[in-house]
């Protein structure tokens, strides 16, 4: 029985023990993790001289010293101070006439020549009508408004000698209600914002019956039939011979004071403001009014009448009159007028009136229509063109300008299946940035003989196909070297392998030149080009900035001429340079959103100059593509749409490469990787 | 039936083989978790009183902890819990040298070693915080913890000259790639260049060093090099600066 129970439940037994003991095991078998640690102290002293740990920089500590030193911290007692400068009181007014330069307290003297308006005259209107008209002052910033005063059979002299017609910012006004047979004078005087007049610009009116029948011809009126003036009676010969003593002074500012005297010539500046002024104690007494009347010889139907008025001091009578709308010779009629017997002195003269804002802005006008907006239209053009070229490609010199010139002519022949297009296969680089050089000349020459030549592409890829033979490549780029010295003996770099430097190459047929040419750049040193690294991203970012803000100005300038060209002077040409203009701002914009920059910094924001960049599909872990950062860190990379990872080697100061940085996998769905990388 | 017996039998070796490994002492492993040892057994256990403690086992002759220079035994179901050994050494605390002066700058160097020796066949991982943040301190003033300028760590140290700064870089056979360099740059290759790769610490533990193997009764040592900068520019205030820093080893 035993041995029948052991035989028949000694396996169950068993199994049973086993199942029992399986949660001790379990339990048993569990991970044991242990965990020791020490501490330990880390100790450093850190003394200064004399317990004292500010640094001590001796200098003048007074701020209002002459060599106030902002980082001394103990006064030396060094300072020195100016000489103490009392206050000078004046007008410190640039624009006022009693302008003191070396005033540094403003006493309220200061006084403002107050320019009269221009071109005042009056003409017909209705039967018992007129039409004023006059211009306003130029440059004057003191204007404030335009008053007219009218006055029946005399010259008003004043604010309050005459009824007021106007009171505005305008330039005209009728007046209606007139007698036949009656001289109007009106005078016009402007007002400044603090109140002053100017002296007062005169013109006058007199109407008359309506002619019966019309005349054939414009009448044509004698010289001064404008001129307010020259209806007064003129005064006993008598009194004319003193005149001759009587000086006018012509104010100009920067132009130095002119005398004027009878029947003399003076010159002036047109586009400037210019004063007459008489001596107040060069005159009678007697004398009440002064006026002045400038007529153009050319056009002597035109005429512009002045008051001169006593100024402030009661040093002088003075007019103050705008800048003239025409240069040349303009009769000068001044009449002193006396009003105890109401007769006049005439006193004559010419000006000779140079440069006026007419003539200047005329000339101007004729520069800009004829020169400037050419130059600047096709400048923009230019502009844009250039603009381009810098995005698709790196112009170095003009002859790198020209090579693209050719390249471009080339696409466009292939384009049009007028030139066969080789596939490119060998690249020509930079062996110190690993940059591939765009445009660069290359030829092939078959016993010194020119057999072939070729640009490379935006790459800097070529290829030719080429017949059984032997071979030598020539490449040219300005401010490169070839054969490469940096690389020679080297069958391959970190990028590039199957590198060529002048040997033959002996081609069979079929066989395609795939070499890889480094050049050497010329005056360009790796190790002091990080070694000034800051500096010189500083003046490159700089003088980068300044040239796009050129050209695009110039650009946006040439484009709104091209408009306005346009739409004044309508034509096949000026319709094709705005289409130029569009289909350049266009290719711009689509190329920059299809050609997102990427750039490489570190946290410090220094760029990683020519580091390489690697792509790799994260599935296969397969390197796809590379392509070399620009000096600014800046590269642009286009795969297939999926998911990828990216390395960046950066180039350390001894010329070689060092992984620095690997980014997490990411989907690109447009191929594109657009964020910029902080290593 | 007498097949049926041995079909028994075989059932019955095969199961506990595949459950407890009872004819060898194989160390199983996955990827989340590490068998030390295994043993079946039944019965037993652990029981305490005011004056004794006992540990028993059913079954089971021969149980103790046995070692010599070259090996340590642990044998018997009870015994087990303490078959894993892991020590640290513990190094003497470090003075810095040269003293520094604040208000010329200069740098100063300390370092110590910690010995790690485990039995532990999935090895370790050694880590290291500092107490406080900054690390060094001394009352109001401190240096500031290193802060990788470069890449992480920086292959060459590198202190402003407007600032101070204190870290760290171990050296050692179990480094983790981290604090490997190329002769270059760190986190990368498989070079321990000397002086090389600095970070600042932190109050949370930075891994330092790992090994995947026992290594008793050698052990692996992990020097870790502490370095202060003053920049020339840099006014440091005068005092006694320390900072307590804590290694930790952990068994995987």
């Amino acid at each position: 029985m035993p041995i029948f129970f052991l035989k028949k439940y000694f396996f169950f037994s068993i199994l049973v023990l086993g199942l029992l003991s399986a949660p001790f095991f379990v339990l048993a078998a569990g991970v044991f993790s242990s965990t020791t640690d020490d501490g330990i102290q880390v100790n450093l002293e850190v003394t200064c001289p004399g317990g004292v740990c500010t640094t001590t920089v001796s200098g003048c500590t007074d701020p209002r010293a002459n060599n106030y030193n902002s980082l001394a911290t103990v006064d030396d007692g060094s300072c020195t101070y100016n000489p103490i400068v009392t206050d000078i009181v004046g007008c410190t007014d640039p624009e006022a006439i009693n302008y003191n330069p070396n005033a540094t307290v403003d006493n309220g003297s200061c006084r403002y020549n107050i320019p009269n308006v221009s071109d005042f005259t009056a003409v017909k209107r209705g039967s018992d009508g007129a039409r004023l008209t006059w211009s306003l002052p130029t440059n004057y910033s003191r204007f404030s408004a335009v008053i007219i005063i009218k006055a029946a059979g005399r010259i008003p002299t004043g604010i309050t000698d005459g009824e007021i017609i106007y009171n505005g910012a305008g330039t005209s006004v009728n007046d209606s209600g007139l007698q036949i047979g009656v001289t109007y004078y009106y005078l016009a005087l402007v007002r400044s914002i603090t109140n002053g007049y100017s002296s007062g610009a005169i013109t006058s009116y007199r109407p008359t019956e309506e002619p019966v029948e019309p005349p054939v011809e414009p009448p044509v009126l004698p010289p001064g039939i404008h001129d307010p003036f020259s209806s007064l009676p003129r005064a006993s010969s008598t009194a004319t011979t003193t005149l001759k003593d009587y000086l006018f002074l012509v104010y100009q500012a920067g132009e130095p004071i002119k005398q004027f005297y009878n029947d003399g010539q003076v010159s002036i500046r047109g586009d400037k403001l210019m004063t007459i002024s008489i001596p107040y104690f060069r005159l009678p007494e007697v004398l009440k009014t002064i006026g002045i009347s400038l007529s153009p010889i050319s056009n002597p139907e035109l005429s512009y009448s002045f008051i001169l008025h006593l100024n402030e001091d009661r040093t002088a009578y003075e007019a103050t009159i705008s800048p003239f709308s025409d240069s040349g010779m303009y009769l000068a009629s001044v009449y002193f007028i006396n009003y105890q017997d109401q007769t006049i002195f005439k006193y004559t003269g010419q000006l000779a009136v140079v440069g006026s804002l007419d003539f200047l802005n005329s000339l101007a006008a004729r520069t800009a229509k004829n020169v400037i907006g050419p130059v600047l239209v096709t400048g923009g053009v230019a502009a844009g063109i250039f603009q381009l070229s810098v995005l698709f490609s790196n112009i170095a010199s003009v002859s790198d300008f020209i090579i693209l010139l050719i390249r471009q002519f080339g696409l466009l022949l292939s384009l049009l299946g007028l030139k066969k297009r080789n596939k490119p296969w060998g690249t020509i680089y930079d062996s110190v940035t690993k940059q591939p050089i765009d445009p660069a000349y290359i030829t092939v020459l078959a016993s010194g003989k020119t057999v072939a030549t070729a640009i490379t592409d935006i790459d800097g890829r070529y290829g030719f196909s080429l017949s059984a033979g032997d071979y030598n490549l020539s490449p040219a780029k300005t401010h490169y070297r070839f054969p490469s010295v940096i690389l020679a003996n080297k069958n391959q770099d970190e990028l590039y392998g199957n590198l060529y430097f002048g040997e033959t190459i002996h081609n069979t047929a079929g066989e395609v030149i795939n070499r890889n040419i480094p050049l050497d750049p010329v005056g360009f040193d790796w190790n002091e080009f990080i070694k000034s690294k800051s500096n010189f991203f500083n003046l490159y970012t700089k003088k980068e900035i300044r040239r796009n803000r050129i050209v695009h100005t110039l650009f946006w300038l040439g484009f709104v001429l091209s408009i306005m060209y346009l739409l004044f002077y309508p034509g096949i040409i000026n319709l094709v340079v705005l289409v130029l203009y569009l289909g350049i701002g266009l290719t711009e914009r689509y190329w920059h959103g299809w050609h997102k920059t990427i750039t490489i910094k570190s946290a410090t924001g220094d760029p990683a100059s020519f580091a390489i960049v690697r792509i790799f599909q994260t599935d296969l872990n397969q390197e796809i593509k590379k392509v070399v950062a620009d000096m600014l860190g800046r590269f642009y990379l286009l795969v297939q749409p999926g998911n990828y990872y990216l390395t960046v080697d950066h180039k350390q100061p001894d010329g070689s490469y060092a992984r620095i940085y690997q980014s997490p996998p990411t989907f690109l769905s447009k191929g594109i990787w657009n964020k910029n990388i902080t290593i | 039936m007498a097949n049926l017996n041995w079909l028994k039998i075989s059932f019955v070796a095969v199961y506990l083989l595949s459950a407890g490994g009872l004819v060898h002492s194989y160390v199983a492993s996955s990827t989340n978790y590490v068998l030390q040892s295994d043993s079946v057994n039944f019965g037993g256990g652990y029981s305490t009183s005011t004056s004794y403690g006992l540990q028993d086992t059913l079954g089971e002759i021969g149980t103790a902890i046995l070692s010599s220079s070259t090996s340590i035994l642990s044998s018997g179901y009870q015994a087990m819990p303490l078959d894993t050994y892991l020590a640290i050494s513990s190094p003497a605390d470090v003075t810095m040298a040269p003293a520094l002066v604040g208000t010329t700058g200069g740098t100063s160097n300390g370092e110590a070693g910690f010995q790690v020796q485990t039995d532990n066949p999935a090895g370790y991982e050694l880590s290291i915080k500092a107490n406080t943040s900054p690390a060094l301190a001394a009352g109001a003033n401190s240096f500031a913890d290193y802060t990788p300028s470069f890449s992480d760590p920086d292959y060459t140290w590198n202190t402003p000259v407007t600032e101070s700064r204190f870290g760290f870089s171990p050296e050692g056979s179990d480094l983790i790639t981290t604090f490997k360099d190329n002769g270059v740059s760190c986190n990368t290759g498989s070079l321990d260049t000397t002086d090389k790769c600095w970070k600042g610490l932190s109050t949370t533990d930075q891994v330092m060093a790992r090994a995947t193997t026992a290594n008793y009764p050698t052990g692996a040592t992990t020097t870790v090099k502490f370095r202060a900068e003053v920049g020339t520019s840099k006014t440091q205030e005068q005092g006694s600066y320390s900072a307590t820093v804590t290694v930790t080893a952990v068994t995987l």
